[in-house]
């Protein structure tokens, strides 16, 4: 008799311990994974920021540079692609593909951004134009937020994938359902600070 | 603990551990040449301001900081880092130093090369309405570059700042002192209740030594569950009226602008 309550208290308390546990790991990866998520949308902000910026400044130039057409519709085209890309939500995280097409879209607009900055080089008249000389500095603090939400946002992901791949929490974070995130990959000209120099 | 052995079994494991081992340390690393701590508003290590022309800044600054708990911070420096650029070099060092309340993020850095001639204005983001990239611009081009040209870098800063004081006042207001009790208060039974924690871990402990094999388990755990509740490292930062006390918590994400003269 006195042997079976002690093992029920043993019992009991073991079960005390794997709840207690648990859910601290549990919650863990709730929190990394919602700081992912709030570190994700502020990387679409700033990039619906950049993408708000580009009509004012296409318009801008082209009133300076109405010739350079090809680099002005390589801009707005770019821009025109990932229109319906930039708001995907946290989902995008979990799935590679969706995101490497995202970044893709972004890249190719950072690319057409900056052959513009190069090209405006050649027409002092709008150098001169305040507005233009505004949109400018506004390009380049979105350009440089850009980088800082990017490197945020992999640190967040890194610590969170981290977290769920470390023994023995890789274990629940299988049977939760906790996937790996993906993260920016450095690409050509869009990882370092920003590259819109003047 | 038998890591290695695991270590060896399994390579994706490996890279983890180093991943682990590793990121604090870059972070370290990569921090290290930047001033741990501002000593005031205006920091010269450059050596280009008078005592008098400083005491002149920081009287503005503090008077500011006490009117309305925005921070603004000025490092004037003589030289940038090999292979830094300037604005990796401001979100750093606006990371370490935190100007602005750590809920609000109201507070902007002025970093200053001399001799590479370049200057950054870094707004935190709860500034970025009342001071934005355009503004930020606008005051380097019209009022400090024109005047560090001569190298006249007093009057360039003093210039900067009789406009941007203006600019950034009255967006917030001084946070009430029961707030910062307030805080206190949570911190201590935050401990409290750590401490409850943990002796009722240790009285768990104690049948489970009766041979179930226990014990490494309920240790484990408790470690990540503290640091988690930890991990966040934005210090809470008090409000305090007198001298400088470093910055509140504040951050920025990259705001504001550059430029050279």
């Amino acid at each position: 008799m006195k042997k079976g309550w002690i093992i029920l208290a043993v019992v009991v308390v073991l079960l005390i311990i794997a709840y207690s546990s648990i859910k601290g790991t549990y919650n863990n990866f709730v929190t990394l994974e919602e700081g992912v998520n709030q570190k994700w949308s502020q990387v679409e902000n700033v990039y619906q920021r950049r993408a708000d910026l580009i009509p004012n400044l296409v318009e801008v130039v082209k009133g300076y540079a109405s010739h350079e057409r090809e680099t002005l519709e390589a801009v707005t085209n770019a821009r025109a692609k990932m229109g319906g890309q930039i708001n995907l939500g946290p989902e995008v995280l979990n799935n590679p593909n969706a995101f490497a097409q995202f970044q893709e879209a972004q890249g190719a607009l950072t690319s057409a951004l900056q052959r513009l900055m190069v090209v405006v080089e050649r027409y002092p008249n709008l150098k001169a134009d305040q507005r233009f000389a505004d949109l400018q500095t506004q390009l380049e603090g979105t350009e440089n937020r850009i980088s800082v939400e990017r490197g945020r946002f992999n640190e967040m992901v890194q610590q969170y994938n981290t977290a769920i791949r470390v023994f023995p929490a890789n274990v629940m974070a299988g049977i939760f359902g906790f996937q790996q995130k993906v993260y920016f990959q450095a690409d050509a000209g869009t990882e370092k600070a920003p590259q819109v120099k003047f | 603990m038998n890591y290695p052995e695991k270590i060896r079994r399994s390579p994706e494991l490996l890279i983890v551990w180093i991943v682990v081992i590793c990121a604090p340390l870059s972070l370290l690393w990569s921090q290290n040449d930047l001033p741990p701590k501002p000593d005031s508003w205006v920091n010269d290590y450059a050596g280009v301001l008078s005592q008098g022309e400083i005491r002149a800044l920081e009287s503005e600054l503090a008077g500011l900081e006490q009117r309305s708990s925005n921070q603004i911070f000025i490092a004037l420096f003589s030289r940038m880092p090999e292979n830094t650029y300037l604005e990796d070099f401001a979100v750093d060092l606006y990371e370490k130093w935190r100007p602005g309340l750590a809920d609000k993020d109201n507070g902007i850095l002025m970093v200053i090369f001399i001799q590479d001639r370049k200057i950054r204005i870094e707004v935190g983001y709860g500034l970025e309405d009342v001071m934005t990239d355009a503004q930020a611009g606008m005051i380097i081009r019209e009022y400090i570059a024109p005047e560090f040209q001569k190298g006249n870098y007093f009057r360039g800063i003093e210039a900067a700042l009789k406009v941007m004081i203006p600019a950034v006042e009255g967006k917030y207001k001084l946070p009430l002192p029961e707030k910062a009790e307030k805080k206190g208060f949570s911190l201590s039974t935050l401990i409290i209740g750590l401490m409850i924690l943990l002796i009722i871990s240790r009285i768990f402990r104690g049948p489970g030594s009766t041979g179930y094999g226990t014990r490494p388990r309920s240790g484990s755990f408790i470690g990540p569950m503290i640091f988690g509740g930890f991990g966040g490292g934005r210090s809470g930062g008090g409000f305090s009226g007198g001298g400088f006390s470093g910055g509140f918590g504040g951050m920025s994400g990259g705001g504001g602008a550059s430029g050279s003269w």
